[in-house]
């Protein structure tokens, strides 16, 4: 397509009239410089934008802004949590949820008490085979074989709280180094809107200089 | 949802018309300052935002759907993502007006597509705008001086010139779904649209020009 053959879309393309492969050609078009082009993209587009000055006014009902003030600070409606796919993205925190097993304090908490259980069976039975004199032989032996069941079943157990320790201690790294990127990531773009900005500001300031300034309502 | 290019706009208008205190609610005029912060938790400037926008918004949001509680409904999800950053101004988008405009419209088309025109049209309000006229007047001068502009030039416009314009921009209708409801050769279709809108753009030249040197 030449340029006067795209030159000619701009007004269509300023009212949201163009196929997606004339769409894409004048944007093309247009990020290859076109001064003109881009000059008359925003005079349409200021054209466009008028359109509804022209409309019925109908006022907006009263309750509205109240409605609309309360809703900033309500949940967003449950159907976004049954559907992801319509947001933006999951947070970080939620997907996290998935990739690892619950971190709660419980579990350690559990061990602790089973610990304490066993601990109060072996007084138990230690208090018992004192007072039964005429089985000490064999309770004796019994102790000694359910002291060994206990030493083992803390062993287990304490090994159990190490790797529970060493896997807390993972997801807390994890954590930080994704919420390291998702900072660097607002930061970049930050940056990226900061310059599209600038390159409109010069790309206006350079239409004026040739000339082609207009004012847009 | 289609993606524009940023919609330069109302900006030279927009800092002179916020220098004059006379025009404190113009729709047109909303101080990019008002909208960068409305986004990022002052509770203050999203009350302005609202307040200089919602007429317009409303207004367009009805026209495009047809009826006042959808319109309500979608006014409050834009305001709503504008609060939770789901959408976020900036420079580069034109002006705050045009920014929310170009959003409201989007959606409300959106929305269109989504459920059909025979069944949302049955709750069409009393406040029919399928008419093309006007009716009514902005409470801020500057608001009304663009609504004279826009509203004569487009009655000036030959009808099919002025038809296949709304029914692209209001009903989001490509050229050639139009020429097929006007039972219209696509090629008028087109040359009307691109005809139409040049004329707008030179009345509102002459417009803007006036209102510079004023």
């Amino acid at each position: 397509m030449t340029h006067d053959d795209l030159e000619e879309t701009v007004p269509l393309y300023a009212i949201g009239a163009l196929e997606k492969i004339e769409r894409q050609a004048l944007e093309a078009h247009l990020l290859s410089g076109c001064i003109p082009c881009r000059t008359a993209l925003k005079e349409f587009q200021s054209v466009a934008v008028s359109l509804p000055f022209a409309l019925n006014i109908v006022p907006p009902p009263r309750a509205l802004k109240a409605k609309i003030m309360g809703a900033r600070t309500q949940a967003p409606p449950a159907e976004t949590a049954a559907h992801p796919s319509a947001t933006p993205s999951l947070e970080p925190g939620e997907w996290m949820k998935h990739l690892f097993p619950p971190s709660s304090p419980s579990t350690a908490s559990f061990g602790l008490a089973l610990g304490m259980v066993f601990v109060g069976i072996l007084v138990l039975l230690m208090f018992q085979s004192w007072n039964s004199s005429p089985r000490v032989t064999e309770d004796t032996r019994t102790l000694a074989e359910l002291q060994t069941q206990v030493d083992a079943a803390n062993a287990q157990l304490s090994t159990l709280q190490q790797q529970l320790s060493e896997r807390e201690e993972s997801l807390t790294q994890t954590r930080e180094e994704l919420q390291r990127r998702m900072e660097e990531l607002a930061e970049l773009k930050d940056q990226l809107i900061h310059r599209e900005a600038e390159l409109d500001d010069l790309t206006a300031h350079l239409a004026e200089q040739g000339g082609h300034s207009a004012r847009i309502p | 949802m289609t993606c524009h290019w940023t919609t330069g706009s109302i900006a030279t208008n927009t800092i002179y018309h916020s220098m004059n205190p006379t025009l404190p609610y113009a729709a047109s005029a909303i101080d990019p300052k008002i909208a960068a912060r409305a986004g990022k938790g002052d509770h203050l400037a999203f009350s302005q935002l609202y307040d200089q926008s919602s007429t317009v918004l409303f207004s367009l949001a009805v026209r495009i759907l047809g009826s006042r509680e959808e319109a309500a409904e979608l006014l409050q999800d834009v305001f709503v993502d504008v609060w939770r950053k789901a959408v976020r101004y900036d420079l580069g988008r034109g002006t705050p007006i045009a920014w929310l405009l170009t959003l409201t419209r989007s959606r409300a088309i959106d929305r269109l597509r989504t459920f059909p025109p025979r069944v949302r049209r049955q709750n069409v309000s009393t406040d029919d705008p399928q008419d093309g006229t006007t009716s009514g007047q902005f409470e801020s001068p500057a608001d009304q001086a663009l609504r004279t502009v826009i509203s004569k030039t487009l009655a000036d416009l030959p009808l099919p010139q002025r038809q296949t314009i709304e029914l692209s921009y209001y009903e989001g209708l490509p050229p050639v779904e139009i020429a097929t409801r006007l039972s219209q050769p696509l090629d008028a279709v087109i040359a009307r649209i691109r005809l139409g809108m040049s004329k707008l753009r030179e009345s509102l030249h002459t417009y803007w020009e006036q209102d510079k040197s004023a």
